[in-house]
């Protein structure tokens, strides 16, 4: 038994570390000279030359600050992001409990319509969006950028198999107690599924953070140009200059990373609790 | 009755005969005064604050009254997806810069209008002097035989593929100029190559216009006698991917692993040849500036070849007009002529890097080419060599990747002939789907 575990153990420790080593080499990187991205270039993290001689933290500043500079962009993803995830959970919810506790004529059909709209993939759908907030004068706005994005057939799954599991006499004590819908909606369903409410959110905030195609077609100036966008000129920018594209990605990325590391207990307990596999 | 018949039909024939024989409308009844125009670019950094204050120049000065907004919007790919979005939309820029591939892909739906009106007119056209002023090969470069030898964009730069090579380790292998045919490159490459010091002759791109620049040289080329469909299993491409897998397999070449590594090596000293875009130049000058082995000297040359004058493959997108309306295709027309006249592009030379469209321009670049001689070296290459363009069919984006894809292939061991005439059967595949389409 011990020696299954170690070997399972040691398994996957290989296999995290071959995860986490493109990260490493980011990271190491964008710590590097720009002489030093040409000359001391190694995959072996073992290996001297996959590190810096000297860490040139400056290099975050340098990237910071190059060109255009990253520091709009960051903060328009900050504000995109967060805006979606408001109008996720604003739809999600309500939708995901009615889907799993009210009972109306057709929900199972609804339900399974809703699902079909899983299977069809985005770039089918980012035409006629485009072509919705062109004619509606959206292109180049907040609105533009989140509003396509505020319904998700994929969230409302994920929570509607959660609220199942919330036991009904608990929501019919509720209402024998005189509470609405709504209320009971928000008092009693709401903070029992705060784990994969959480991951919801999570979900969508790091699915804005990361997009890139959507943001290059509903923008045309830098205004509204959002962190993916902008690293991509940011990248086309500093052309061979590895060390400042390595510290923007860096930075770009550390938001995602670190409020991973802060809910990850949260992300996975949902996740297992939902009955959700792959 | 049979006589008012008759008279009607005369009438109408008359009418119709007249309404063939009127001149097309005249552009300088257009009034444009007031017109704003969109240019999608992909410039960015230096290049684009150039582009700015070049549009800034024409906004203040044009004495029509049209003002120009330029967009940066991506790189080339993401300019392609996002027009194709735009066109099915109709939500596009007025002026957007593409390959003669992507415009002929935004031609298929009518996205983009026909230029030869616009250049053939007598009032807002060019002059014959100042067609002949175009460098050979540019300037017929936009026209499509796809579509009936419209001209689908007008050129505002362009670049080639060209030899770069390390002089000083050349004269140190006993030669004492860069090779003129395959076999003197060979050659060198072995030479050059020392498995203790981890030196090699050639890097290898497997890009499709290192294939296309290397199979011309040899008086090959991609198309069919008929120039309508891909040839891709013809002598010259044969050879060209015999000669690299043999240098790979001997160690005298290694194909690039990664974004700029073969710059990184070219400046590392670790690599004696590698072909590349001249729009490169700048960063083979950053790479050797920060080579870990020192200074050395270095230049370009025109690729081998078994052709009596070198023959260069020429690229660079143009820009093209969508369709819009009379006034605002008119407007892009007069901001690209402007933009493409000898005072403008010897400006936007020294802004990108790029080269001009225009022989004249050559002679006023005179300070910028003493600064920068090795780019000096690259234009006059473009002046004295014959030049030809890739395929501008709108199948041949994905015809490019379809090429790379081989070229890794038979790199890694396929069978040369087999794999090229199967590329050729998917190419056309691919080329008939686009025409279908």
């Amino acid at each position: 038994m011990k020696v299954r575990l170690a070997v399972l153990f040691a398994a996957l420790g290989i296999l995290a570390f071959l995860a986490l080593l493109p990260l490493l080499y980011m990271v190491s990187t964008a710590l590097k000279t720009f002489g030093e991205t040409i000359t001391r270039i190694s995959p072996n993290p073992l290996s001297l030359e996959f590190w810096p001689r000297i860490p040139q933290w400056v290099n975050f500043a340098a990237a910071w600050s190059y060109g255009e500079g990253l520091a709009h962009s960051f903060f328009v993803s900050v504000v995109v992001a967060s805006v979606t995830v408001l109008g996720v959970l604003a739809t999600t919810i309500p939708a995901a409990y009615a889907f799993a506790k009210i009972p109306f004529r057709g929900r199972e059909f609804f339900f399974g319509v809703f699902l079909t709209t899983l299977m069809v993939p985005e770039t089918v759908s980012t035409l006629a969006n485009f072509m919705t907030i062109t004619r509606l004068g959206w292109i180049n706005s907040l609105q533009g950028l989140t509003v396509p994005f505020f319904a998700s057939s994929f969230f409302i799954f994920f929570l509607r198999q959660y609220f199942r599991q919330i036991p009904e006499t608990i929501l019919e004590a509720a209402q024998i107690d005189g509470a609405t819908t709504f209320q009971v909606t928000l008092r009693i369903a709401v903070p029992a599924a705060r784990a994969p409410i959480f991951t919801v959110a999570f979900l969508a905030f790091t699915g804005s953070w990361n997009s890139l195609m959507w943001p290059l077609m509903a923008t045309n100036t830098l205004d509204w140009r959002p962190l993916a966008v902008g690293l991509t000129k940011f990248v086309t920018e500093a052309g061979p200059q590895a060390h400042l594209s390595m510290a923007a990605s860096t930075m770009a990325l550390a938001p995602i990373v670190l409020i991973y590391i802060i809910a990850q207990k949260q992300i996975t307990d949902s996740v297992t609790r939902s009955g959700i596999v792959g | 009755m049979k006589g008012n018949l008759t008279r009607g039909l005369g009438i109408a024939g008359g009418l119709l005969a007249l309404a063939i024989s009127l001149p097309a409308q005249s552009f300088s009844t257009i009034d444009v005064k007031g017109v704003t125009v969109t240019y999608w670019h992909t410039g960015t950094g230096p290049t684009e604050k150039g582009l700015q204050s070049l549009v800034d120049e024409f906004n203040k000065s044009n004495p029509y009254g049209i003002t120009v907004k330029e967009e940066y919007a991506g790189n080339y790919n993401d300019i392609y997806n996002k027009t194709l979005t735009g066109i099915a939309a109709h939500q596009v820029p007025d002026l957007v810069v593409a390959y003669q591939n992507q415009a002929a892909a935004y031609r298929l739906p009518k996205g983009i209008v026909d230029i030869n009106p616009y250049v053939n007119d007598s009032q807002v056209g060019l002059s014959p002097a100042s067609i002949k002023d175009f460098i050979p090969g540019i300037y017929e470069s936009d026209i499509n035989p796809q579509f009936h030898n419209e001209r689908l964009g007008f050129p505002h730069q362009r670049s080639m593929e060209v030899l770069y090579y390390n002089l000083t380790w050349l004269k140190k292998l006993g030669a004492a100029e860069p090779p003129k045919t395959w076999d003197e490159f060979a050659a060198l490459c072995r030479k050059a190559t020392n498995v203790q010091k981890g030196t090699y002759g050639y890097a290898i791109d497997t890009d499709a216009s290192r294939v296309f620049s290397q199979t011309i040289s040899r008086g090959g080329g991609f198309l069919s006698a008929d120039r309508q469909d891909f040839d891709l299993d013809n002598p010259a491409i044969v050879d060209s991917m015999r000669l690299m897998k043999q240098l790979l397999d001997e160690g005298a070449a290694r194909k690039v692993a990664e974004a700029y590594g073969d710059q990184a090596d070219f400046g590392n000293q670790k690599v004696l040849f590698t072909i590349g875009s001249s729009s490169g130049l700048g960063y083979y000058q950053q790479a050797v500036e920060h080579g870990a082995n020192g200074k050395f000297r270095w230049s370009l040359a025109p690729l081998p070849h078994s052709t009596e004058n070198p023959v260069q493959d020429l690229y660079g997108a143009s820009v093209s007009i969508t369709k819009t309306t009379p006034q605002r295709q008119l407007a892009s027309w007069l901001f690209l002529k402007w933009f493409t006249q000898a005072a403008q592009q010897k400006r936007w030379v020294e802004i990108s890097g790029y080269f001009p469209t225009r022989r004249s321009v050559r002679d006023s670049l005179g300070p910028y080419l003493v600064r920068n001689p090795v780019y000096a070296k690259a234009l006059d290459i473009l002046l004295s060599s014959d030049v030809v363009t890739e395929p501008p069919f709108s199948s041949y984006q994905a015809v490019r990747a379809e090429i790379t894809k081989t070229y890794n292939a038979i790199l890694d061991g396929a069978d040369i002939k087999s794999a090229l005439a199967k590329l050729t059967r998917k190419a056309n595949q691919i080329n008939a789907d686009a025409r279908d389409n």
